[in-house]
C-alpha cells in the first residue's frame, strides 16, 4: 500500500521576459505509510520543487501526486485545504518559517484552529503542549517569540507544528541544513522517534550523503530534475549504478582521513536548466557516454528487483521488459 | 484582542505613547472648553502686540485674539485629521491585503487604482462638494480620497514581498485560508509601515484641511481652522505681522510630532515580538 504517489510530474518556471527554467521533468515514485523516502541531489536539481509538487503547493504542469488514494490534483482548494492536516512540510530555514509575530504556542495551535474546530481552547493548549513535550521543548515556550529561542529550537517547534494534527506525511526540505553538526544529530533523532511513534510518512529532502544514509529507507537521486537512480539506501550506497550516482557518491569524505578514496569525477559543469540537453541529461559529462547515449533519452529501467537506474549502460533487470 | 492587547501594552510598557495619545485627546477637550465665537471676537480688539498680556499671540488683522483661534483651531482640524487618516487606514489596509493576492481581480483593481490616481484628487473633492453638498463630512471623504489609494498600494507592495516568505508559505502549508494568511500573517508584519504612513497622513490631513478650506470646503470662514489661518497670516509676515501665521504653524508642528511620535512609540510596542 502506497501513501504518496508522484505519477510523470512536470515543473516549469518562468519569470516575466525570462527564459523557462525546467525543473521537474517526469518525475515518478512512491511512498508507503511509516518509510523515509530521500531525494538527494545538488542544487538546482529540483528537489525543493518536488518537496511542494508532493503537497501541491505549486501547481502541476503535468503528471499526478495522489496522497492516501486521492488525486491532489483534481481536488478544489477547499478541499485540498482540510487535506493539509494529514500532510505538511517543514522548512530548511527555521527562523524564517516561523512568523515573527506569533508567540511560539500559537504557532503551534494554527493548525488545530484550522483543522480541529471542534476542540475547546483547553483542549488546544494540552494538544499544544503535547506536541511541544514531544519535540522536547516544554511548555515554558508557549509564550516566547521566535527569535527569542535558538536555531534548533526553532527548528523543533516548526516540527511541533507540523505533528500537532497528527498527520501520516511530512516533508522535511533539509530540515537539518541550517543546524550546528550536534543540533543535527539531535534533531534526525527526533525525527526517527517521531516516525516510531505515529508511524509517519517522510519525504526527506537533503544535498548531504551521510545524513540520507542515516535516515532514509529508500533513497532516489536526482539530476536535473529527473531521477536516475533509486532504490533502497543500503543498496543503492553499496552497488552505485548510475554514473552520476558514483560521482556522488565518491565526492563524499571519509570519517577517516587516512582512507584513501578513488574519486570518480565528472567533467564540465550541470547543464542549464533552461537549455536541457538532448538524451540522457548526463552524456556530455559522463566518462561512458557515447553517441548511443546523446540519441535517446533513458527512463528509470529495473536493474534489480528493488532497485532502478536510468542509464543505458546498466543491463535491465531479468525480470523487466526494456521501455520502448 | 487587538484593541485590550493595544491598551493593555500601552498602559504598561509604553507611558510616552500614552502620553501622546493623552495629549491630542487634551488638546481637542480645552479648545472645545474654552468659549469661542469668532462673530463676537472679530473687530472687537485692535492691539496687535505680542506677548504676555491680553493677547498672547497678539490679534490677527481682523482683530481677533490669535490665541484664542490657534485653541479653535484644534476643535475642527484635529477631529477631521483624525477620522480622515482612520477612514483612509479603514479602507485602505483591508483593500490594500486583497489587491496583493495572484488574481486577475486584484491586477485589474490595481489598473483602476492607477486611473484613478491619475485624476487630480482636489478637483475630484470639488465635484463631490458640488454634487452632494457642502457639509463638513466632506472633509473626510475628501482626505480618505487622497490617502486611501496610498494605503492599499504600501499595504499591497509589503504584503507582496512578505508573501514570498517562509512563514507564508508555512500558513498555506498548514491549511490557512486567504483570510487568515491575510490577517494573522500579513498584516501583523506590516503593522510597523502602516503606523508611519498614518502619522504621516494625519499630519498631511491638517494640510489638505487648509487647503480645503482655502476653497471653501469644510471648514468655512469666520470658523478657525490652522491652515486658513497660516494662510491669511502669511501676506502679512512680509509686512512684519508675523505673528498671525506663526502660532498657527507652531500648533500644526507639535501635532505632527505628537502624531510621529505616537506611530513610533507604538510600533516599538506592537514589535516587540519581532526582531529589530
Amino acid at each position: 500500500m502506497t501513501l504518496v504517489r508522484l505519477d510523470n510530474v512536470y515543473k516549469s518556471f518562468q519569470r516575466a521576459g525570462g527564459p523557462v527554467v525546467n525543473a521537474v521533468n517526469g518525475v515518478s515514485f512512491e511512498i508507503s505509510p511509516g518509510e523515509t523516502v530521500a531525494l538527494i541531489g545538488e542544487s538546482g536539481s529540483g528537489k525543493s520543487t518536488i518537496a511542494r509538487l508532493a503537497l501541491r503547493l505549486y501547481e502541476l504542469d503535468a503528471g499526478t501526486v495522489y496522497f492516501d488514494g486521492r488525486d491532489l490534483t483534481t481536488l478544489s482548494r477547499d478541499e485540498l485545504r482540510h487535506l493539509r492536516a494529514d500532510m505538511t512540510i517543514v522548512f530548511q530555514e527555521p527562523y524564517e518559517s516561523l512568523n515573527p509575530r506569533q508567540r511560539i504556542g500559537r504557532t503551534v495551535e494554527e493548525p488545530l484552529v484550522i483543522h480541529e474546530q471542534k476542540l475547546t481552547a483547553a483542549e488546544r493548549h494540552g494538544r499544544v503542549v503535547d506536541a511541544l513535550n514531544h519535540v522536547a521543548l516544554g511548555e515554558n515556550f508557549y509564550e516566547r517569540y521566535p527569535h527569542e529561542i535558538s536555531g534548533g529550537q526553532q527548528q523543533r517547534v516548526g516540527i511541533a507544528r507540523a505533528l500537532v494534527t497528527r498527520p501520516k506525511f511530512i516533508v522535511l526540505d533539509e530540515p537539518t541544513s541550517s543546524l550546528d553538526l550536534s543540533v543535527r544529530a539531535q534533531i534526525l533523532q527526533l525525527l526517527a522517534d517521531l516516525q516510531d511513534e505515529f508511524n509517519l510518512a517522510y519525504l526527506f529532502i537533503s544535498h548531504d550523503i551521510h545524513t540520507v544514509e542515516y535516515v532514509s529507507d529508500r533513497i532516489c537521486v536526482m539530476y536535473l530534475g529527473q531521477i536516475v537512480e533509486v532504490g533502497p539506501t543500503a543498496e543503492v550506497f553499496a552497488n552505485p549504478q548510475h554514473p552520476y550516482t558514483q560521482a556522488l557518491l565518491s565526492s563524499s569524505l571519509s570519517a577517516d582521513p587516512r582512507v584513501k578514496k578513488e574519486r570518480f569525477l565528472l567533467g564540465g559543469e550541470i547543464p542549464s536548466a533552461t537549455n536541457l540537453p538532448p538524451g540522457c541529461f548526463l552524456h556530455g559529462r559522463c566518462p561512458s557516454g557515447d553517441d548511443a547515449c546523446a540519441a535517446a533519452h533513458v527512463p528509470l529501467h529495473a536493474y534489480t528487483a528493488t532497485h532502478a537506474v536510468a542509464c543505458i549502460k546498466v543491463p535491465w533487470h531479468a525480470d523487466a521488459e526494456p521501455a520502448s | 484582542m487587538a484593541s485590550r492587547g493595544l491598551v493593555g501594552a500601552l498602559r504598561r510598557i509604553d507611558p510616552i505613547a500614552a502620553a501622546g495619545v493623552l495629549l491630542v485627546i487634551s488638546f481637542i477637550v480645552i479648545a472645545y472648553a474654552v468659549p469661542y465665537s469668532p462673530i463676537d471676537d472679530a473687530n472687537a480688539h485692535r492691539e496687535s502686540l505680542v506677548g504676555p498680556g491680553k493677547y498672547w499671540f497678539g490679534t490677527d488683522n481682523l482683530g481677533r485674539d490669535v490665541f484664542r483661534r490657534v485653541l479653535a483651531g484644534a476643535r475642527l482640524d484635529l477631529p477631521l485629521a483624525l477620522s480622515g487618516m482612520a477612514v483612509s487606514l479603514i479602507l485602505g489596509v483591508p483593500l490594500g491585503l486583497l489587491a496583493s493576492q495572484k488574481s486577475r481581480w486584484a491586477e485589474r483593481f490595481m489598473r483602476g487604482l492607477d486611473m484613478f490616481q491619475a485624476f487630480p484628487l482636489l478637483v475630484l473633492a470639488i465635484v463631490l462638494v458640488a454634487l452632494a453638498g457642502n457639509h463638513l463630512y466632506m472633509v473626510v471623504v475628501a482626505i480618505a480620497l487622497i490617502n486611501t489609494p496610498r494605503f492599499i498600494r504600501l499595504v499591497r507592495s509589503e504584503a507582496l514581498s512578505l508573501r514570498e516568505s517562509r512563514f507564508v508559505e508555512a500558513a498555506v502549508a498548514i491549511g490557512a485560508t486567504r483570510a487568515r494568511v491575510m490577517f494573522r500573517h500579513l498584516l501583523p508584519n506590516t503593522t510597523g509601515t502602516i503606523l508611519v504612513q498614518a502619522s504621516l497622513t494625519a499630519a498631511q490631513s491638517i494640510v489638505v484641511i487648509a487647503a480645503l478650506a482655502y476653497l471653501g470646503i469644510g471648514i468655512r470662514p469666520p470658523q478657525a481652522s490652522w491652515g486658513a489661518m497660516i494662510k491669511d497670516g502669511s501676506q502679512g509676515i512680509t509686512t512684519g505681522q508675523w505673528w498671525i501665521a506663526i502660532f498657527p504653524g507652531i500648533a500644526v508642528f507639535i501635532c505632527v510630532l505628537l502624531f510621529n511620535q505616537i506611530a513610533d512609540r507604538l510600533e516599538k510596542v506592537l514589535s516587540r515580538g519581532a526582531r529589530g
